[in-house]
């Protein structure tokens, strides 16, 4: 009964620290209730793998943007999703690349990279946007087989 | 109580009066006479329940419904059009990734004891006339033999599917549980088949059941007897240095047992519906991974990490037995085409492909 007496105590302590943490990130980067949640959520996960998370861990965040909930919830996903970040990181970049603020095209992907092709969606669809948007798309030739290249994986794996 | 190997416990048993005479529920009164009973009305289920669910509780009803359904799969992935005869419900082995217990509501183990009846029935009407093949396999709802040591249903089934060849009968398990197999004449028809991990998934998230040398040794003497078996390696779990163990295993499968008859082989890795994502997470550290929200909204791992495990496991699977029919359960037409080198453009294609190569014996 003792055992699980203190087993408790310690159970809620994690709760309350937990929720302790919570409160205090979300003042100090100004999270609004969807980032909140989402870092509660990342937060909870990470201490499952490492049960001695502290606050200390956020000291490593730094940032000099205006937008500073943002940064920091990008932050926290590269630490819970670190694969998956680094792919993503590198997709919107190559999207950025390619896009470029061009009104002919977007590409279309899913970001759970569960296809290995992409589609090209033509904005207008009249054929003189259309030759506008090939021609677009002949000067980002390199970036396209990048985005390709990202998309069907690493071939020796 | 009867409890050889690693059999499920009855302590009580909650007899639907509208099956009390069947064959079935008359054997297993007759194997657990010291187990209290009580008989009660078809409406009354509920009830019944309400007092007296427990893991060490059997309940023998009827079945509603058809007992024979598709496998519930996945939508947008290749399924292979498996068909489940449904016996009964549930599982008390509770491997701690099974979804059984967040999809039934009860604990007790059921059992549709009037099964054989229906067998009779429906399946002569909807598939045995029907010359095309089918797989059907009991062990998706609950464990194929679980309880098989008090109902002996296998014998009931192998004796009654080995008529029909177009049908292949799938017997799935964790359970060591295989005496009437053993006193049963095999068909070529009927599968034996265990779900089989690394020894770490084994007994960090398996411990009710049997390790993977007790499961083995089970499978050797299921071939002496002379059915052929299978094994599926679901869920795969990719923790860090899971290779190793994972490269174990198939070693051991295939030291065990001869690789002609091992029919098949299941690759899939671990998987969980959104729902279940705040709760599924903390059940094992194993489990504490990065997840991607595929396209049938159940979790998986990232494509690239999927396919790198399926790799590796087909590699290694191939080099023990190059002809080993491998198959994934649940998985993207991407993936297939990068680990096979090619994918099917439909679930009857892929349900086709699979048909081909299993039904040997026709």
């Amino acid at each position: 009964m003792k055992k699980r007496y203190v087993f408790l105590t310690k159970g809620l302590g994690l709760v309350y620290n937990l929720v302790l943490m919570i409160e205090s990130i979300a003042t100090k980067y100004r999270l609004n209730h969807n980032q909140k949640k989402e870092a509660e959520e990342m937060i909870a996960e990470l201490m499952l793998k490492d049960s001695s998370l502290l606050l200390n861990f956020f000291e490593s965040f730094e940032s000099d943007t205006n937008q500073i909930s943002d940064a920091f919830i990008t932050w926290l996903r590269e630490r819970r999703y670190p694969l998956y970040s680094a792919y993503h990181k590198k997709l919107s970049l190559l999207l950025a690349n390619i896009h470029n603020h061009n009104p002919y095209f977007r590409i279309v992907y899913n970001d759970n990279f569960e296809s290995d092709e992409y589609e090209i969606a033509y904005i207008n669809p009249s054929t003189s946007s259309k030759e506008l948007a090939e021609l677009k798309l002949t000067e980002k030739k390199e970036y396209l087989q990048e985005l390709a290249t990202l998309i069907k994986g690493n071939p020796n794996d | 109580m009867i409890n050889p190997n690693n059999c499920t416990p009855i302590h009580k048993i909650l007899i639907n009066e509208k099956v009390k005479n069947t064959t079935l529920s008359t054997r297993i009164l007759q194997k657990l006479p010291k187990a209290e009973t009580i008989l009660f009305k078809d409406e009354d289920l509920k009830e019944v329940l309400k007092h007296h669910d427990a893991p060490t509780t059997l309940l023998l009803t009827t079945l509603k419904g058809h007992p024979i359904i598709m496998c519930p799969g996945t939508t947008k992935y290749h399924c292979c059009n498996y068909r489940i005869l449904n016996i009964g419900h549930n599982c008390t082995f509770n491997c701690t990734y099974c979804i059984l217990q967040d999809y039934l509501k009860t604990k007790s183990l059921s059992l549709f004891t009037d099964i054989p009846e229906y067998m009779q029935k429906n399946i002569i009407d909807k598939y045995i006339d029907d010359k095309s093949l089918y797989r059907i396999g009991t062990g998706e709802f609950t464990d194929s033999l679980i309880i098989d040591n008090i109902s002996e249903l296998s014998a009931d089934l192998v004796n009654f599917f080995r008529d029909y060849p177009n049908i292949l009968l799938e017997l799935k398990t964790k359970s060591l549980n295989i005496e009437t197999l053993l006193k049963t004449k095999p068909a070529n028809n009927i599968i034996v088949a265990w779900s089989v991990n690394s020894s770490r998934v084994t007994a960090e998230t398996e411990s009710a059941s049997s390790t993977l040398e007790e499961r083995l040794a089970a499978a050797k003497q299921i071939v002496e007897h002379g059915y052929d078996v299978a094994f599926h390696f679901d869920p795969m779990i990719l923790y860090e240095n899971y290779w190793e163990d994972y490269q174990l295993t198939i070693k051991k499968i295939y030291q065990s047992i001869p690789k002609e008859k091992v029919r098949w082989i299941s690759l899939g890795t671990l998987r969980f519906t959104k729902g279940l994502k705040p709760t599924f997470l903390k059940k094992s550290p194993l489990f504490i991974d990065e997840f991607i929200l595929s396209d049938d909204q159940k979790f998986r791992y990232i494509r690239f990490r999927r396919e790198k495990a399926y790799k590796e496991m087909l590699n290694e699977i191939r080099k023990h037995h190059p002809e080993q029919f491998v198959y994934l359960c649940m998985e993207s037409s991407v993936v297939w085409k990068n680990v096979f080198g090619f994918n099917f453009k439909d679930n009857e294609e892929f349900e086709n492909w699979f048909n081909e190569k299993v039904f040997t014996h026709l």
